[in-house]
């Protein structure tokens, strides 16, 4: 009986260690860059807390445009028993007289024009997302890229994109170039609200 | 009759005896012209009378449009006969050609099966003849391999519901026999001997590879027609069909000749140099052999400008690079591309194969290559043209990035594929750093099944 009990104790443990055997969030890069992918069942955890400080609302102004972004965290799903805690990012850009540019910030999770967290880089100094726009096939696609200090009391948040590099048939776009990206190239610093 | 001048003076009688000999001679020379004339003018006629004979059948013989082939087709195909709704399953409509007929300036409609190999060779030839379409299966069994320098082996001729119409065993060529039917009882669809005997063709030798007129359509006329068989198979000999099939075309071998390619070989080497950088460079390929660079269009966009005469693109997907900013830390900021086609590269390739279906450029010479530091790759495609939507492929950039933050870079890029592309045929495959070539498709496991080429 006390076999029975060792056995059936065991075999939960390790089931239970399968269901969820826990990786910190910021090991994904060492997954990448092996690039053999991540092994079935592993959950990409923040247990470290590290995408929790950049969850809130960020506000700043750069070339008389006003930057909103909304940042949450939340648990992707993927596929093999792989899920992984993420960052999503919705914005709102206005000119200075109030004309909004673009405006993601009440689209569902599942929306592509909300930007995706991907991974930190090794020593988790800043975060990279995937980011498309409403033409990514004129150029707006590419990696947002946000840091934080470390140690700060208001803490500003430093985001810019790095736009895709892909083959286009320019012709194909309007006036025959590369759309504009709204998202700034440079990197902008925000303020949390 | 002869004539007498009257202002010739007066003839003595011996005189007037030598006219009468003459004028009897000229009459004689005169009938014996107007046989000659006769009969000179009898043998014109009958050549005349040739000459229309050719030219009456090259009248009566019409090129079957590719519209009126698939109808035809269409309507045999619900026909009560299981063979000939058999056949239609295996046509593959898609590679219908219309192949010169020497000797004539109508074309032969010819429509390949799917199922052709390096072992058998079936098309089926439609021609209109006197208002009614014309139509049989032509099937090549090879001794060894299609070769357009003369071929070797059997040709089959066959109703569309399977009847037995005529057959020739060739070497090097030559028919040398006929298959002809000993028993009207026997099987008609006997293809390899059985009922079938094999007779010594008599007379003049009859090519194999320009197959006469008659020896397709059997009950014709058509002297002086010819219709090349081999030309379309192997890509050459002469057959100069407006969009010649390239049946058994594996895309490994035809990866093979690009690696044999010197041209080819130095411009993947020379990408191959460029991975480091940070924007992408590239080449276009145009069927008649030279590159073109690719430019960049502003800063991140290289440029591609597809054309009607463009069969495929290599381009590089750089290492992971720096960008200009820095982390509150001072680290550099890095990003890292995926070094696998990317959604763009996907919709550009489909893009080419469709370019190619509208150009009557051989599909299986299209191909899109990407040379990377995880390695070079290249994209082939294997399905029906026709299913090729028109679509944003760019538009599933966000889609794609997904696969690749659980997933190595072949399984996500073929999981990518699979769940997302709305076509069915585009195949992997990459090009290894030992020269040889592996296919990658997706198992049932979801694991990366390799298949040497």
């Amino acid at each position: 009986m006390k076999n029975i009990i060792k056995v059936t104790c065991l075999l939960m443990i390790v089931f239970s260690c399968k269901g969820q055997q826990i990786v910190p969030v910021e090991k994904a890069i060492e997954y990448r860059d092996a690039g053999n992918g991540v092994p079935d069942g592993i959950y990409l955890k923040d247990v470290n807390n590290l995408l929790d400080k950049y969850v809130g609302t960020w506000i700043g102004s750069v070339d008389a445009k006003s930057y909103t972004f909304v940042v949450s965290k939340y648990k992707n799903n993927l596929s093999r028993g792989v899920s992984q805690d993420e960052l999503l990012i919705r914005f709102l850009i206005t000119k200075s007289d109030g004309t909004i540019i673009e405006d993601t910030r009440s689209l569902p999770d599942t929306s592509p024009y909300v930007i995706k967290g991907d991974y930190f880089n090794k020593t988790a100094s800043y975060y990279t997302s995937n980011y498309m726009g409403k033409n990514p096939e004129c150029g707006q696609s590419g990696t947002i890229f946000i840091s934080l200090p470390k140690k700060s009391v208001n803490p500003q948040m430093k985001l810019f994109l790095m736009p895709d590099r892909d083959l286009m048939d320019v012709k194909k776009c309007p006036g025959q170039k590369v759309a504009e990206q709204v998202l700034p190239i440079k990197s902008i610093f925000l303020t949390k609200q | 009759m002869g004539l007498i001048n009257p202002f010739l003076p007066a003839f003595s009688e011996i005189e007037k005896v030598n006219y009468n000999i003459m004028n009897k001679k000229l009459q004689k020379f005169k009938a014996l012209k107007k046989v000659a004339l006769f009969g000179f003018m009898l043998v014109l006629t009958n050549c005349q009378v040739d000459d229309l004979g050719t030219k009456q059948l090259n009248d009566d013989i019409q090129t079957v449009s590719i519209d009126e082939a698939k109808k035809f087709l269409a309507r045999s195909k619900n026909s009560t006969s299981s063979k000939m709704s058999n056949i239609n399953e295996n046509l593959d409509l898609d590679k219908i050609t219309q192949e010169k007929l020497n000797g004539s300036d109508q074309l032969l409609t010819v429509i390949p099966f799917k199922t052709n190999n390096k072992f058998q060779n079936d098309r089926v030839l439609l021609i209109n003849e006197k208002n009614e379409i014309k139509s049989v299966v032509f099937s090549m069994y090879p001794d060894d391999k299609f070769d357009s320098s003369g071929f070797s082996g059997q040709i089959f001729i066959y109703s569309l519901d399977g009847n037995f119409i005529n057959g020739y065993r060739a070497k090097d060529g030559i028919m040398i026999t006929q298959f002809v039917k000993t028993d009207k009882k026997a099987s008609p669809t006997a293809k390899l001997g059985g009922e079938l005997n094999e007779v010594v063709i008599p007379g003049r030798p009859k090519r194999a590879d320009a197959v006469q007129y008659d020896m397709i359509y059997s009950n014709a006329g058509g002297q002086g027609m010819s219709w090349d068989t081999v030309g379309g198979i192997t890509g050459g000999g002469g057959s100069n069909g407006t969009n010649p099939p390239v049946a058994d075309v594996n895309p490994c071998d035809k990866i093979k000749e690009q690696i044999n390619n010197a041209l080819f070989n130095s411009k993947k080497e020379e990408l191959s140099k460029k991975t480091g950088e940070k924007g992408e460079t590239g080449y276009s390929q145009s069927k008649n052999g030279p590159f073109t660079a690719l430019n960049m269009s502003g800063t991140d966009a290289l440029n591609i400008d597809i054309t009607d005469d463009m069969i495929g693109f290599m381009h590089t997907h750089v290492d992971e690079y720096e960008s200009n900013e820095v982390d509150p830390d001072g680290n550099i900021q890095i990003r890292k591309p995926i070094k696998m086609f990317s959604p763009a590269d996907v919709g550009i390739f489909l893009g080419l194969v469709k370019n190619a279906k509208t150009n009557n450029v051989p599909i299986a010479n299209v191909y899109g290559a990407m040379v990377s530091s995880s390695g070079v790759y290249e994209l082939r495609f294997n399905g029906n043209p026709d299913n090729i939507e028109s679509f944003n492929w760019k538009k599933l950039d966000e889609v794609y990035k997904t696969y690749f933050k659980n997933e190595s870079l072949e399984i996500g890029f073929l999981k990518f594929l699979e769940e997302n592309g709305n076509v069915s045929g585009i195949e992997l495959y990459k090009i290894n750093k030992n020269g040889t070539t592996t296919k990658k498709t997706l198992g049932t496991n979801k694991k990366v099944v390799e298949t040497d080429c």
